[in-house]
């Protein structure tokens, strides 16, 4: 026997409390696992994004299309070396579950600037040479089982043809992958050109220019003269760093991070109190057997040693299994995720900052029924029933 | 000044000297010892006795160090232990003092054995030796066959046992009870007094035991009576 001996026996002593304490710790890490991934993964595609690109959208809305002429105007702006645009709409494929952003490029200006896309040659020229090409990413084209060749109709929510009907026939002419770890493999793209000719209203309308600049340090230059370009217009304009518009884009479905954040602190805030009480009250079941271990000479510090390990036990048992599971439960979404959010994975990052929140958790946990055991006085003890 | 009623010991294992302690209460400070001085020879199993409230258990705690002093003087093997720090105290009850206690306080988690095993956790020994030190006190005490019982599976007296296993488990000069068969029928309480003396008389251990059942005290070799905080006679009571 050891002490280690006494902290599991001390824990097994109450199976259904130690059972539901580690449950409760096993949520609140299950919950940060599976957020914190999210979160990383969203901050990973910050990563990914260009320091010289810059992204210019109505500024009334990430939504609303401004005017392709647009774009002519932004090419002669000082600073701007190259420029490319892009119109977008939510679309399905087949059935509304499968909801995709359909996004419709100006393919000779918008591949160039894109070099995380990969996209082999002999693909490139079939895209650029086939008026209603499409490219998709590897991980979308595995989802549906396409094939380079195939067709496929695409329905758009917002947009009609001239003919009255909401679909547009493709035919896939490459599938791309990604250049750096965690990059969208799960996107699409079609011709501008195609989509536009055949709309039934909006016409040549684009959701935002995609501008690259000469120097990342002409950014703040470059971002002033286009949008003092179109101050006071019909159809002003926000323009902004591609990683900004990326977080402006989250934004709209909430802050995410901030959420995740709160819900994360909310739980461990909770855990805290639980295991905190549970753990102040199970000392207070075993007052007289801390009393008669001070009696036969342990020190306080070695009593304070004992409950310690039990609630960092706990802590970590319960931190290991929660943590266990997000990773379980991650693996388990991250292919229906991916096109929402690419790189959806528990990375290290994530799991390593679990631990220290494993640490962190079983030392405030454990100071209040330390300090009660350290306090405790023999005589006060012996004479509790 | 108090009856002294104890003839002085050549060499004792225990002096208290001119001993006071008194506790406040609200208005009030309420005198339990005034200037009690006594010795307990080294080897004497000695009971001290008296009614509720005469400081029995108190004295039991100022000479185990888990209550404190308010005057005099209290020496255990020639050292003087009353000005020890709380973390001194400990680890000299840890060496030298064993504690047989009413209600057995065995930790109910742990076996016979282990909890036989509690007082070597705090020496050095090895994982062997104090399987052989256990295996021994366990067998002096009869219980070798109980070994992996649980407290919950044994009897009162078993239980009591177990504790005086544990009292000698680390060879300790002194052994300490405190009402040590309050919760045992009287076949069990003759069992567990006729252990405590046999520990007195063959391993030489220094026992005092507070107790209120003269029965009881007729195992020790001599008897102290403690009434309102003083030692009022010695002797069995007739």
């Amino acid at each position: 026997m050891n002490a280690l001996t006494l902290v599991r026996k001390n824990l097994l002593r109450n199976k259904v409390r130690v059972g539901l304490m580690l449950l409760c710790i096993a949520i609140a890490f299950m919950i940060y696992g599976v957020l914190g991934s999210f979160l990383s993964a969203f901050e990973l595609r910050d990563q990914v994004s260009a320091a010289d690109r810059l992204m210019v959208t109505s500024r009334v809305s990430f939504s609303q299309t401004i005017p392709l002429a647009h774009a002519e105007r932004v090419a002669a702006v000082p600073g701007v070396k190259a420029l490319s645009y892009v119109r977008w709409g939510l679309g399905y494929y087949r059935e509304p579950r499968n909801m995709l952003p359909i996004v419709m490029i100006d393919a000779e200006t918008y591949l160039p600037l894109f070099p995380e896309i990969v996209l082999d040659p002999a693909a490139r020229r079939s895209f650029l040479e086939t008026r209603n090409g499409l490219i998709v990413g590897r991980g979308l084209a595995e989802r549906f089982g396409w094939k380079v060749g195939g067709r496929v109709p695409l329905f758009v929510v917002n947009d009609a043809r001239t003919d009255g009907s909401k679909t547009w026939d493709f035919v896939i002419s490459g599938i791309y992958t990604a250049r750096d770890k965690g990059g969208d493999e799960n996107g699409l793209a079609g011709h501008y050109g195609y989509f536009n000719e055949t709309l039934a209203n909006g016409r040549d309308g684009i959701s935002w220019i995609i501008v690259k600049t000469a120097d990342p340090a002409l950014n703040e230059r470059v971002i002033a003269g286009i949008d003092r370009l179109f101050a006071n217009s019909a159809a002003e304009t926000k323009t902004q760093t591609e990683a900004a518009l990326g977080k402006a884009f989250l934004s709209q479905l909430g802050d995410i991070a901030l959420i995740v954040r709160l819900v994360v602190g909310a739980a461990f805030v909770i855990i805290l109190f639980i295991v905190g009480n549970t753990m102040i009250f199970a000392i207070n079941e075993r007052t007289r057997e801390i009393g008669l271990l001070k009696t036969i000479g342990f020190s306080p510090g070695r009593i304070v040693g004992i409950v310690a390990g039990e609630v960092m036990a706990v802590s970590a048992l319960g931190g290991l299994i929660g943590l266990g599971a997000a990773a379980l439960i991650v693996a388990a979404i991250a292919a229906a995720m991916k096109s929402v959010v690419p790189g959806f994975a528990m990375t290290g990052s994530v799991a390593g900052g679990g631990v220290l929140l494993i640490l962190l958790l079983g030392t405030i946990t454990g100071l209040a029924p330390s300090a009660k055991a350290y306090r405790l006085q023999v005589i006060d003890a012996l004479n509790r029933r | 000044m108090n009856f002294m009623p104890r003839r002085p010991t050549a060499d004792p294992l225990i002096l208290i000297r001119n001993l006071s302690k008194s506790f406040e209460k609200p208005g009030a400070t309420v005198a339990i010892f005034h200037d009690l001085s006594m010795e307990i020879g080294r080897g004497e199993f000695l009971a001290i006795m008296g009614p509720s409230g005469s400081g029995k258990t108190t004295l039991l705690n100022i000479l185990a160090g888990i209550d404190s002093v308010t005057g005099g003087e209290v020496w255990f093997d020639g050292s003087r232990v009353d000005g020890l720090s709380q973390s001194q105290r400990t680890r000299w009850r840890g060496a030298n003092l064993g504690f047989i206690f009413q209600f057995y306080n065995l930790m109910p988690v742990l076996s016979a054995a282990q909890n036989v095993e509690l007082p070597l956790l705090l020496t050095r020994m090895s994982r062997g030796e104090r399987a052989r030190q256990v295996a021994t006190a366990l067998d002096i005490v009869g219980l070798s066959d109980r070994a992996r019982h649980l407290p919950r599976e044994l009897s009162g007296g078993q239980q009591q046992r177990v504790a005086i296993a544990r009292a000698l488990v680390a060879d300790p000069q002194l052994i300490l009870a405190d009402e040590p068969t309050g919760d045992l029928d009287r076949h069990t309480a003759d069992e567990i007094l006729a252990m405590l003396k046999l520990l007195s008389s063959e391993l030489g251990k220094t026992i005092v035991m507070v107790t209120h059942d003269p029965v009881a005290a007729q195992a020790a070799d001599n008897v102290l009576h403690l009434d309102k905080g003083e030692f009022v006679s010695e002797g069995q009571l007739a």
